[in-house]
């Protein structure tokens, strides 16, 4: 697996990070030594069969919401009733 | 003299229902120790005396149990209703949670009040507690080496006298590897024994808090106080706990214990070699019976953890965006830009490498050669472990290949620190439960850990098997000094 | 040239369950931003989502009415983008083992009965909204809606017209109402489309490249989305131009559509299995006993209520387009005994009384018990119509508080046997009346209406107006003789 300049970008536009030019490097060498490590797994047969635990459900019950004041507590950038981004065009 | 933190918690927890001290002279001990010793070790992010006051003034009112009274410190990715949750992150450095993780309500309700946040690598990621964002945590016993990690802090502070027992948590053996080259006791408990609900995610299935302290029958009365199913943790098991306390007999006579090859061979220090093995005669001689064992999966083990860790990782942490909460970057003029300097400048490297790693793996064409492929060796794991857990007990294996390394060693070189979990990262794989004991020194002085692996649900026969080991050796207290 | 039209839809159905699809938060609709939420839906460190079990028994009873295939077990999986409206910065949804695939439902239009494919549908959380401030340049996320349980049905590309595609919207709509699952109001965003369009000669086996116009919300909209959409795409091939793959946007005010993002820049949304939420078993047993109990659909139910109860087809079907007209309809008949009277109350006047009000049907009740007691004492007389009209007013208005019993008392007319009275009455306003008598002995018949108004007031509007009407006749014709 070689990882190049433009997977790096790539992914770091995915994942919503900065990475500086002069990173990039590093990054690139950092993830193609990481990931021809991971090359090593080698394919298996799935093991199949039924998953081994299912999910537990809820009744549908409404509880009291949380108070809005606690939850924005957090917001670096906010107004009464809500956080403040940007504006959004799209 | 012994001093009162010199006492295990059990220990004190007696003191204090006999009424030799008091819950408020035993936290405040704890606090006046990290006053004295944290500049150094660093164990500690926060100390949370408002609260401490708060639980001690109400404390008639905590159920009553062997650890009621006794200070407890948490690691600082569980969240704690109106104290600090930082993570070690300067994303989450001023973040208060409105709530208290399902953990901190059961320590709440026995009556343990809380000391203090402790130090982690960032998010959880990191073998040396040296990627947080509030500076590396130093191993007690060398202050020139590192603690281990992700909970490095807990088996620090634990070691350094400075917690009388902690809260961790473990994803790759973030509580067995710091209490390994710490000289403590660290248990991993099967997954989905204790509540997830509060512990900040790093991996989602691989994640399980559990208990650091100064020997396994702390261990087992903590488990007495945060296991049991939660209905806000879909992936929290509907079983019936036994006390993990009583269950403690000492008596190995006619039990199994596994020795797998390949946990012994190149790449183990011959210390730690020789100590681990020697801790299997111990057992040997206390009327257990050893049985070598194959683990065939080793070596597809790391890039497996590494792939299904990094993937939830990189999902998990895409809340950290500068909207809801966590840190926002300044002069920004557009929402992307708002995610991107935000995150990037939140996060520490450790944690954006995993995060552009687990894009990787989960990306567009490569799901299948990766995380797919992943999933199915972690199938083939768990499926190998079901075959050796039919002949034995439990296994016995090393915590890591080696003792702490020196401060700034393995961040130098990411793929020996990834290395350095090969023994711990399959028991998470495979949900099993892991105790790391400690099991001898190492000519450089440092502390060794054996650890003890038990099928899915033998939590009870894997304390057992360590509380036995620890009433037939001095280790555990030799190392602390307490011997 | 003759163009073709091909169509696929993806329908977002919001399913009508209390709470929150991952947490115990309210969904009703319009509270104020982020009153209805919790760490859960906001997406805090720590939290995690536990499944609502009334959204499964919703989805799977959609399933089956969509005759999907259902797996023994279903997944939920993370969708990873970001966005201001997303606080987890992923949806919760599934894409590798939905709830159900390989469906089909038919659709009537113009006559035409034709089998739509649906390829998938699967359950996943509706996202927040956001507010836009012009004047500060920000945006507001609210997160009410996050974590309000969705489906999403995916149809194979199988219409040929806006048409096809509004007969399939009217038919989920009604499969849904039926079952109880969703109320389907488009202008609460309850269900919402998105439309792939691609033209192609006739005849072709190829598809043309497709674009996609996001978030219809009305099937006004969406009719109109399409026509537009083909029209643009055949204009620009015709001038042998080539249609770029897209998403696009709708304003239906001012009925342009226009480029979004091209499908270059298309999100890699990284989906994977959701390590919080463990797969679903789905016991074979229970789909066969929600089969069992899904309800008697639109047109069976047509077909039933002209046999049992003679209506007309028209009749039929307007009473059975809205599962609880259907109902009250029912109801109503089997108790008073008149179901074509009940029939046209409910699709003549009842939709005149909700209008006057300014209430919609759908917000109404209106109890069957006391409708049917209405119609009968006017099928009987008791009650004249304008005064059944005013009792149905009042039902609709006081909705439970109203007694028909209690309002038939203060308000029981006087009858046609009653006929001495109203002659009694009649004579006395003619005899008061002299000039409009004379008037009307002169050809000026319209007069008669005043005279009957005189009536109508003395009995203060409480008498049969039919009789009043022909005893007025009588008397005005025989001059008083009789």
């Amino acid at each position: 697996m070689t990882v190049d300049r433009d997977t790096v970008t790539y992914l770091s536009k995915l994942a919503k990070l900065n990475i500086k030019s002069d990173e990039i490097e590093q990054a690139t060498a950092r993830l193609e030594k990481i990931l021809g490590y991971m090359e090593s797994l080698k394919a298996v047969e799935p093991t199949g069969g039924d998953p081994e635990a299912t999910l537990a459900l809820r009744d549908d019950v409404v509880l009291p919401s949380a108070d809005k004041d606690e939850l924005l507590a957090n917001c670096a950038e906010r107004t009464y009733f809500a956080p403040v981004v940007p504006k959004v065009v799209e | 003299m012994m001093g009162l933190l010199d006492h295990t918690a059990l220990e004190l927890g007696a003191m204090i229902a006999r009424g030799e001290t008091t819950s408020a002279e035993v936290t405040d001990a704890v606090f006046a120790a990290i006053a004295a010793k944290d500049k150094d070790i660093n164990a500690y992010i926060g100390v949370s005396k408002e609260l401490a006051a708060v639980q001690l003034a109400a404390l008639d009112k905590a159920a009553d149990g062997p650890l009621k009274g006794v200070p407890i410190s948490i690691k600082d990715n569980i969240c704690t209703n109106g104290v600090k949750t930082t993570c070690a992150s300067a994303m989450l450095a001023d973040f208060v949670p409105p709530y208290d993780a399902a953990v901190i309500e059961k320590i709440k309700a026995a009556g343990l009040p809380v000391a203090g946040k402790l130090n982690m690598d960032e998010f959880a990621m990191g073998s040396t507690s040296e990627t947080s964002h509030f500076g590396a945590v130093k191993n007690p016993h060398d202050l020139t080496r590192v603690p281990g990690g992700s909970s490095g802090g807990a088996a620090a502070a634990v070691a350094a006298g400075e917690a009388v027992c902690a809260l961790g948590s473990d994803t790759g053996g973030s509580i067995r590897q710091p209490a390994s080259y710490c000289g403590v006791t660290g248990f991993k408990p099967t997954y989905g024994y204790v509540s997830r609900y509060g512990l900040v995610a790093y991996a989602s299935s691989l994640d399980q808090i559990g208990p650091v302290a100064k020997d396994v029958a702390d261990c087992a009365a903590i488990m007495d106080v945060i296991a049991g199913h939660d209905g806000r943790d879909s992936t929290s098991l509907r079983v019936k706990h036994p006390s993990y306390l009583a269950s403690l007999t000492g008596d190995v006579k006619g039990r199994t214990i596994g020795v797998p090859e390949e946990c012994f061979g190149d790449g183990v220090d011959e210390d730690v070699k020789r100590a681990v093995l020697d801790c299997a005669k111990t057992y040997e001689s206390l009327g257990a019976k050893l049985l070598p064992v194959k683990l065939d999966f080793m070596q597809s083990v790391i890039p497996t953890y590494y792939i299904i860790a990094t993937a939830e990782a990189s999902s998990n942490l895409s809340r950290y965006d500068g909207v809801k909460y966590g840190f926002r970057a300044d002069k920004v003029n557009s929402i992307d830009d708002l995610y991107a300097e935000s995150r990037s400048q939140g996060f520490g490297d450790e944690v954006k490498t995993r995060i552009l790693l687990g894009a990787f793996v989960l990306s567009s064409g490569y799901y299948d050669a990766y995380y797919k492929k992943a999933k199915n060796v972690q199938r083939r794991i768990i499926a190998e472990f079901g075959e050796v857990f039919k002949r034995c007990d439990a296994l016995i294996c090393p915590v890591a290949p080696s003792t702490a390394p020196k401060l700034g060693e393995s961040l130098c070189d990411s793929m020996s620190m990834y290395l350095s979990d090969i023994f711990t990262v399959p028991v998470n794989l495979a949900g099993l439960p892991g105790l790391s004991i400690p099991c001898g020194t190492a000519k450089n002085g440092m502390p060794i850990g054996a650890q003890l692996i038990g099928a899915r649900g033998a939590d009870a026969t894997l304390l057992d098997l360590g509380f036995a080991y620890q009433r037939a050796t001095d280790h555990h207290r030799v190392i602390a000094g307490r011997a | 040239m003759e163009w073709e039209t091909v169509i696929g839809l993806e329908v977002h159905i919001e399913l009508a369950t209390e709470s929150k699809i991952f947490c115990s938060c309210s969904t009703a609709f319009g509270a104020k931003p982020n009153e209805h939420c919790c760490p859960v839906c906001m997406g805090f460190p720590g939290t995690l989502p536990v499944f609502n079990k009334k959204v499964l028994e919703f989805a799977l009873k959609a399933a089956i009415a969509l005759n999907c295939e259902i797996p023994k077990y279903t997944v939920f999986d993370r969708k990873n983008y970001f966005y201001p409206d997303l606080p987890k910065a992923y949806q919760i949804s599934q894409l590798y083992s939905p709830i159900g695939t390989n469906g089909r439902v038919d659709i009537e239009a113009d006559g035409v009965v034709k089998t739509i494919r649906i390829h998938e549908m699967h359950m996943e959380e509706d996202a927040g909204k956001l507010i836009h401030s012009d004047i500060d340049n920000v945006t507001y996320p609210d997160y009410n809606r996050c974590g309000v349980p969705l489906i999403e049905i995916v149809s194979e590309p199988d219409f040929r017209s806006a048409k096809e595609v509004v007969a399939y919207l009217e038919k989920l709509k009604m499969l849904c109402e039926y079952m109880g699952i969703s109320s389907c109001k488009m202008q609460e965003g309850r269900m919402r489309a998105d439309v792939n369009v691609s033209v192609r000669k006739k005849g072709d086996k190829q598809f043309g490249t497709r674009t996609e116009t996001k978030n219809l919300n009305s099937f006004r909209a969406i009719e109109h989305a399409i026509e537009y959409e083909s029209e643009r795409q055949i204009d620009i091939l015709e001038k042998g131009g080539v249609v770029h793959q897209e998403t696009r946007r709708w304003d239906d005010e001012k009925r342009v559509g226009s480029s979004m993002r091209s499908k270059e820049n298309a999100q890699d949304y990284r989906y994977f299995p959701d390590p919080d939420l463990l797969p679903i078993e789905i016991d074979r047993d229970r789909i066969e006993a929600l089969r069992a109990g899904l309800p008697e659909f639109a047109q069976e139910k047509k077909a039933r209520f002209i046999a049992e109860y003679g209506l007309s087809d028209y009749t039929s079907s307007r009473v059975t387009a809205d599962i609880r007209l259907a109902t009250l309809f029912e109801d109503a008949a089997k108790a008073c005994g008149a179901p074509r009277t009940v029939a046209n109350w409910l699709i003549e006047i009842m939709p005149k009384v909700l209008d006057d009000l300014g209430v919609a049907f759908e917000n109404a009740t209106i109890d069957a018990g006391q409708f049917a007691k209405l119609l009968s004492s006017v099928e009987s007389k008791k009650l004249n119509k304008n005064m059944g009209v005013k009792a149905l007013e009042q039902l609709i208005a006081q909705g439970e508080k109203f007694d028909f019993d209690r309002y038939l008392e203060d308000n029981a007319v006087v009858m046609e046997g009653d006929e001495d009275k109203i002659r009694e009455v009649v004579r006395r306003v003619l005899t008061e009346n002299p000039k409009a008598v004379a008037e009307y002995g002169q050809g000026k018949t319209k007069v008669m209406g005043f005279l009957v108004g005189q009536v109508m007031r003395a009995f203060f509007g409480k008498v049969d107006h039919d009789a009043v009407n022909r005893v007025m006749l009588e008397e005005l014709q025989t001059g008083g003789q009789k």
